[in-house]
């Protein structure tokens, strides 16, 4: 059942001197099913390459997972002006979610909603850290920071097939440098 | 620009995803945030105030091993309809409430069907919101303000504010996200529990 991951342990509503508002009580999200990290063996280019230890199956499990629950959100979700989720944005970000095992990276991998209904993904490496809007025409509105530098891009015509080049070339230099 | 065209102006604006680029366009380079620009709050926003916004669990927190942190999503919402926040000291507690119901009134529940609620409250000082400068092209080192900070009251809310992205129509969308993340990682830890809001926030001095 991967799209019901707010299954946290929350305390009943509390009702503060705030009138009838509805306030929050400490938090915590119960994700030990996804705890675990299977060993997994990569394939690239149809050749089996190298089996890679922790290569963050649990964090690409939970990612898909939230995207489609905030897929689910209606307009108005962050108060008035605020835009359903759009189905082709979260499409195209499970799509590129997909595609990233081939390049065997080790990704931390989290999901949000923008307010225009857009899906965003963030990913993050110890050489890398990205934030990655896709927006329904097929660009990739893309944040990519590096020790050395913070890059902002706009990348178009991402179709759900490959990632687009400009962005393997942000995401995965570092680790294109070490296997060379 | 001038009061009255300001004031004028912001009661057209469409009250919807297109309020950023709209106001982008009638006041640009935030020219009408030292002028009254509605008929429910006299005083514009002073550099010496601080905002209320409220944090809306799940939506825009992330746990991670240092605590719970904001996420970049939390003031996207300023590139297009504003991001609704009340003065901080002015604001009685029933805008406050006001505001949070007007949040939950469309979706009152997440998709799982849980509640949702507000979770705390992060304090902005309007100083830090209008230094904040974003780069406008990548091969230049053109400037500008990210934010314009407007007193947007209404009859119910007199003390509301709207923080607005700045440029908005000339800022690509990955520019647009860098200014919202970045004005967010100043504050990304300093969420306020409800609880403690209250007990800290004078929410009577302007009932």
């Amino acid at each position: 059942m991967l799209g019901t991951t707010y299954q946290g342990t929350r305390q009943p509503i509390t009702y503060g001197s705030l009138g009838s508002i509805p306030v929050a009580a400490p938090r915590v999200i119960n994700m030990s099913r996804f705890a675990e990290e299977p060993r997994v063996v990569l394939v690239a280019s149809g050749k089996e390459t190298k089996s890679v230890t922790g290569f963050g199956t649990s964090s690409y499990i939970k990612a898909l997972a939230k995207l489609r629950y905030l897929a689910k959100y209606k307009a108005g979700w962050d108060g008035p002006g605020t835009k359903a989720a759009i189905g082709e944005s979260f499409r195209l970000a499970r799509d590129f979610l997909g595609l990233l095992p081939q390049f065997g990276t080790l990704f931390r991998l989290d999901a949000m909603i923008y307010a225009p209904g857009t899906a965003v993904l963030t990913v993050s490496s110890d050489d890398v850290s990205a934030s990655l809007e896709f927006l329904p025409n097929g660009t990739i509105a893309a944040n990519v920071d590096t020790a050395h530098a913070q890059i902002d891009a706009d990348i178009f015509g991402f179709n759900g097939s490959a990632i687009p080049n400009e962005l393997t070339a942000l995401l995965f230099k570092q680790q294109q440098a070490l296997a060379a | 620009m001038s009061a009255q065209t300001c004031m004028k102006a912001f009661a057209q604006a469409p009250a919807d995803q297109n309020f950023a680029s709209y106001i982008d366009q009638i006041s640009p380079d935030c020219a009408c945030e030292p002028y009254q620009v509605s008929p429910h709050c006299g005083e514009s926003v002073a550099p010496t105030e601080i905002l209320a916004r409220l944090v809306m669990d799940p939506t825009h927190i992330h746990d991670d091993d240092q605590g719970t942190r904001l996420k970049s999503s939390f003031l996207n919402v300023a590139a297009t309809a504003g991001a609704s926040c009340l003065r901080y000291g002015r604001a009685t507690e029933l805008e406050y409430q006001l505001t949070a119901q007007r949040i939950l009134a469309e979706n009152p529940t997440n998709p799982d069907g849980t509640p949702r609620k507000v979770c705390g409250v992060v304090k902005i000082p309007v100083e830090k919101i209008r230094a904040e400068q974003i780069v406008i092209h990548q091969s230049t080192v053109a400037m500008i303000r990210a934010f314009c900070v407007y007193a947007t009251g209404t009859e119910d809310r007199p003390n509301h504010a709207d923080v607005v992205m700045n440029g908005v129509r000339r800022l690509t969308r990955s520019k647009q996200n860098r200014a919202a993340a970045s004005l967010t990682k100043h504050f990304e830890r300093q969420i306020i529990s409800v609880q403690q809001f209250i007990k800290t926030a004078d929410l009577t001095a302007w009932a």
